[in-house]
């Protein structure tokens, strides 16, 4: 298994303009026929051909295909997550609407509180197993099935209401939306490593980035869309407030559509070719699945043809826990997936923290409306779209189209050093910028969201999508993501808990001081990562292989 | 909600899917290069969709002209022409057997009306929420006009 490396692709492609020959390692050519016998040379050829044609390939419509369908499941969960913000907030007014005071028509913090935090719970779950499942039973027998889930909670959500006993209309959204969590969860390293094992070489970082870039389209719509839904609401609810109702569930029950489009096409995605051959060592079938998808009309079927019957090892790879643990026993192994962990989970806290701010900064450019329902959700929709392309989609789009260039880890250490400056300018002077200028703090807050994405949110997805051999690939981005989720959980609930010690908000200049020192720790651990522009996968899995 | 604020709904809607069309013009034209597609499966393909296009965009021009949005309909208008001025000469379908010698041009025209119906989208977008800010604004409150 480590001759690889001595074959270079180029050999393999020489042969693609001549069917008759087969020429492998050895040099010389020969003809394969039905009768000759399967020798593995044969076998290698025809892998390295299949891997250089994903890899060489040009950038097509296939792969903007590909992108759209894996990058779904992202639009639909920031789409959720700021849906459940809203909806949130319009439920007050629904289900508090005759509370006494200062709590009519909000929602108590704890249920907001884990109402939001449902998802995320359940996004922990979601990545553990079906990073797992889809190293074990394959890419494609399991893709679908979180998108299933995903329309399922969603649409169940968006119907929920009281029980007769026990449960309010609260805890049976907390339920869907905790299953729904497993789908997303499961989105994530699933969608990425089918991802990046479809993708060519070169743009393998720009494809990976534009799945996880749908995210930003996700907000913006979910913004949209609830504009739009409310304004069509106006006259029912100026007139009778409990018709709020319809409008959160339109709202949250329409982030289905965009998964049912894709739903089609993500189960009848052929299984990745690498996972075929190198799981699976049926290096026929992997040939095939690429000729249908890369789409590429040459006629040497006939190369394949002869290898009917696979080479005389066809035990199929699977990987488990013992390998798992004797491969990751080495230090050189085991840095790269504390590397990447440690960066996702020091990240995720100041993302989502950062994130639970807006309400604080939409307040300060005048965006939080006040007066009627109407005018309020109004404002948040239009100033949460206005904050979001000013940072988050640019940052994801400059991603997109320089990490193939500058490089992971370059990236990555950027977006950590422009954020601890911004959290340490921030942190330590919170209340000064804040009363000097406000235009100077929101500024801060959108260079801080356009570092995030071009940074480390980005990068933490991509590289345990490369970094890892392809029998724990998916495997380890599961643990990576779920260790981010962790993160996430820890800064929601300690925001909460934490914000407002010593009056309302106050403790919030030193909870953007322990962001900075996670930023830090962040910096620190990215030196654990390896950069992984430009390399194909076979060349990451032998570096991570090399005395085997 | 007014008719205003309902046009611009459907603006919106209606130049995010033309953008999406506009890429993937841009997308087929790309993978007949690299030959992943031949000529005659191009046209076919792209045909389809000239003409609802060219409609779709008529339409949002005639109803921004009848309902009184100047600016958007002065926005619309340099492509209203230049689709008008295409179906007169009968050039807007592509050929198959001309398309390799003017895919360049092709492609510029699809890049333009890309980049054009971006522009587009966002400029609906926020008519549309300025429509709906100064509807629900009372009499005795300043109207929004940036």
């Amino acid at each position: 298994m480590s001759s690889f490396s001595d074959h270079s692709g180029k050999d393999a492609v020489h042969t693609q303009g001549h069917p008759e020959y087969a020429s492998g390692p050895r040099g010389n050519a020969h003809s394969v026929s039905y009768t000759k016998e399967v020798t593995s040379d044969d076998v290698l050829a025809v892998r390295q051909r299949a891997l250089a044609e994903i890899d060489n390939a040009k950038f097509g419509w296939f792969h903007v295909k590909a992108c759209l369908v894996a990058g779904v499941g992202f639009f639909t969960d920031s789409y959720d997550i700021f849906a459940i913000n809203l909806c949130s907030l319009i439920m007050g007014y629904v289900y508090y609407a005759n509370a006494e005071g200062d709590a009519k028509n909000t929602t108590p913090t704890n249920i907001d509180m884990w109402i939001k935090g449902a998802t995320q719970l359940g996004c922990i779950f979601g990545q553990f197993i079906f990073g797992y499942l889809s190293d074990r039973l394959g890419r494609k027998r399991i893709y679908g099935v979180e998108l299933i889930i995903i329309i399922v909670c969603t649409l169940g959500g968006s119907f929920a209401g009281n029980t007769a006993r026990g449960l309010s209309v609260y805890w049976v959204l907390f339920i869907w939306r905790f299953v729904l969590g497993i789908g997303i969860g499961g989105d994530y390293p699933v969608s990425a490593i089918i991802t990046s094992e479809f993708a060519t070489t070169k743009n393998r970082g720009a494809m990976i980035a534009a799945v996880f870039a749908m995210q930003g389209f996700g907000i913006v719509a979910a913004a949209i869309v609830a504009i739009i839904v409310l304004a069509a609401f106006k006259g029912a609810v100026d007139g009778d407030q409990q018709t709020l109702d319809y409008v959160w569930r339109i709202i949250m029950g329409l982030g289905v559509v965009p998964g049912l489009i894709a739903l089609y096409f993500r189960l009848t995605i052929p299984e990745t070719p690498r996972y075929t051959l190198d799981i699976e060592q049926n290096v026929h079938q992997a040939a095939r699945d690429i000729k249908t998808t890369i789409g590429k009309s040459t006629d040497d079927d006939t190369e394949s043809a002869p290898l009917q019957r696979p080479a005389a090892e066809n035990k199929v790879q699977k990987p488990t826990w013992t390998e798992f643990y004797h491969h990751f026993k080495k230090w050189k192994n085991f840095r790269v997936l504390m590397g990447t962990s440690v960066t996702w989970f020091a990240l995720d806290v100041a993302f989502y923290g950062v994130n639970l701010n807006s309400s604080i900064i939409l307040q300060a450019i005048g965006f939080s409306g006040s007066g009627t329902p109407y005018h309020q959700l109004l404002k948040t929709s239009a100033g949460n779209i206005i904050l979001n392309l000013l940072g988050t989609l640019p940052g994801y789009w400059v991603t997109v189209f320089t990490i193939d260039r500058l490089g992971r880890r370059t990236i990555q250490f950027i977006g950590f050093v422009a954020l601890l400056i911004l959290f340490c300018i921030l942190g330590f002077a919170y209340h000064q910028i804040l009363d000097k200028s406000v235009a100077g703090f929101v500024v801060l807050i959108t260079l801080a969201q356009f570092f995030q994405n071009f940074g480390p949110n980005t990068t933490t997805f991509i590289i345990p999508a490369e970094a890892f051999p392809t029998r724990f690939r998916s495997t380890c981005h599961g643990i990576s993501a779920a260790s981010g989720k962790i993160g996430a959980v820890i800064a929601q609930l300690g925001f909460f808990q934490l914000k407002n010690r010593g009056g309302k908000n106050a403790f919030i200049p030193h909870l953007i001081q322990i962001f900075a020192l996670f930023m830090l720790i962040g910096l620190v651990f990215t030196w654990f990562v390896p950069e992984t522009k430009g390399k194909s996968l076979e060349e990451l899995n032998e570096e991570s292989e090399n005395d085997d | 909600m007014s008719l205003t604020a309902f046009l611009y709904i459907l603006a919106l809607i209606m130049a995010g899917v033309l953008l999406f069309g506009a890429v993937y013009f841009v997308i087929m034209l790309t993978d007949l290069e690299c030959d992943y597609i031949n000529p005659i499966d191009l046209a076919n393909n792209l045909n389809t969709y000239v003409m609802p296009e060219m409609a779709a965009q008529l339409f949002l021009f005639v109803t921004f002209l009848l309902v009184g949005e100047w600016m958007s309909m002065l926005l619309n208008l340099p492509l209203v022409g230049w689709n008008v001025v295409k179906v007169i000469n009968a050039r807007q379908f592509y050929d198959a057997t001309e398309v390799f010698r003017t895919l360049p041009k092709h492609k510029r025209e699809n890049f333009v009306k890309v980049a054009f119906y971006l522009v587009c989208f966002f400029y609906y977008l926020y008519s549309m929420i300025i429509t709906l800010v100064n509807e629900s604004t009372t009499p005795d409150h300043q109207h929004v006009s940036f």
